[in-house]
């Protein structure tokens, strides 16, 4: 029993490899395993509901456009800048990350751990530069996209909505500029937040010395600005506060208003284009 | 003699005293201070704060941080708000 089995499991593999040889034997075991199948799910004939699957049911496929246009983007007309933007977006994550495992956002720590990262950690000059810099550039390439667009009229609709996107995702990329501004822990940053969140004092309805804020009860210590603070003055809580949002809240907002903005783009019938 | 709260009443960083100037500066949007405390340039809206000031029995200075004199309401001649000498 147990030699019947043997002798035809061989078999069949002797004359799979006599037919097909040894390449096209085993495409056809790669194709018709199970982990094969299991990743993807139609098969390679060139038929139209072949072709459509294989776009559709492949995720990095499914990111580019089924159609383009004849032109397609256009330098000129689009100067790159919102892809430069994502461009800086990936680069600030990837830096942003590597730099969270030399920083720790206290009081004690957050000052000398960017010294540290300027002087001890190996290239630790040009990661916080990359960050720093690729910061600066994203909110220019960010005013630069916003201008062209509106330049070339692209906020027209049927694309109205999607502007209104990105003024939330300009918004977002200044706050993340912003929040990341303190980290530092230094003299600039320190006033530069708390010229910021003193701002969130006039606040409507929600700030202590805002329009209504007095009458609704609002004081020092419990307004919109001891929220964001987690306090009445810059401190500790501000800092790690401002670590949380810059590096886990905000670039989750920001990632889920990046991908509504890049699927709209197509739904509003792509990039636009000269006329 | 009065207290007065080096803190900027535009949007509270410290003003510097430039004793060349004769004056107190705020470094972060330019806002000037006469001695007195009051706004004479920048955006700042109104007089730097002073706080409580008193002597105790041994004659020693106790400032109250706590209690604040606010001269565009006029508080600053109220009792507590400075000391004659």
């Amino acid at each position: 029993m147990t030699n019947k089995f043997t002798e035809n499991f061989w078999a069949k593999y002797r004359n799979m490899l006599k037919e097909k040889g040894v390449f096209g034997m085993f495409r056809d075991l790669t194709v018709n395993s199970q982990v094969w199948k299991s990743i993807f799910r139609h098969t390679f004939a060139d038929t139209p509901k072949n072709r459509m699957l294989k776009i559709v049911s492949n995720v990095f496929m499914h990111l580019h456009p089924a159609r383009v246009k004849r032109h397609a983007p256009q330098f000129k007309f689009t100067w790159c800048m919102g892809g430069i933007s994502f461009f800086l977006f990936l680069v600030l994550t990837f830096t942003g990350v590597l730099l969270m495992f030399y920083y720790r956002p206290t009081v004690h720590d957050a000052y000398w751990d960017i010294k540290d990262l300027e002087f001890q950690v190996p290239f630790g000059a040009i990661l916080r530069n990359l960050h720093r810099w690729s910061a600066h550039l994203m909110v220019i390439t960010v005013w630069f996209h916003m201008f062209r667009v509106f330049a070339t009229g692209s906020y027209k609709p049927p694309r109205e909505f999607n502007w209104c996107v990105g003024v939330i995702l300009l918004v977002i990329t200044l706050l993340l500029s912003f929040t990341g501004y303190l980290l530092t822990w230094d003299q600039l940053g320190f006033w530069a937040v708390t010229v910021g969140t003193n701002m969130a004092r006039s606040t409507p309805l929600l700030g202590h010395e805002g329009p209504f804020g007095e009458q609704l009860g609002m004081t020092a210590h419990n307004d919109i600005r001891f929220a964001l603070l987690g306090g009445s003055l810059v401190g500790g809580n501000a800092l790690l506060r401002a670590y949380v949002w810059h590096c886990i809240g905000l670039p989750l907002i920001i990632i889920i208003f990046m991908t509504v903005h890049f699927w709209r783009i197509r739904k509003d019938g792509g990039i636009s284009g000269p006329l | 003699m009065y207290v007065i709260e080096a803190k900027c009443t535009h949007l509270g960083c410290t003003p510097n005293w430039l004793a060349a100037e004769g004056k107190f500066k705020c470094p972060c949007h330019g806002s000037g201070f006469t001695p007195d405390g009051l706004n004479i340039e920048g955006p700042a809206p109104r007089p730097l704060e002073r706080f409580k000031v008193a002597l105790d029995e041994n004659g020693q200075i106790i400032v109250d941080e706590g209690i604040r004199f606010r001269g565009e309401r006029g508080e600053w001649d109220k009792p507590g708000a400075f000391l004659k000498v």
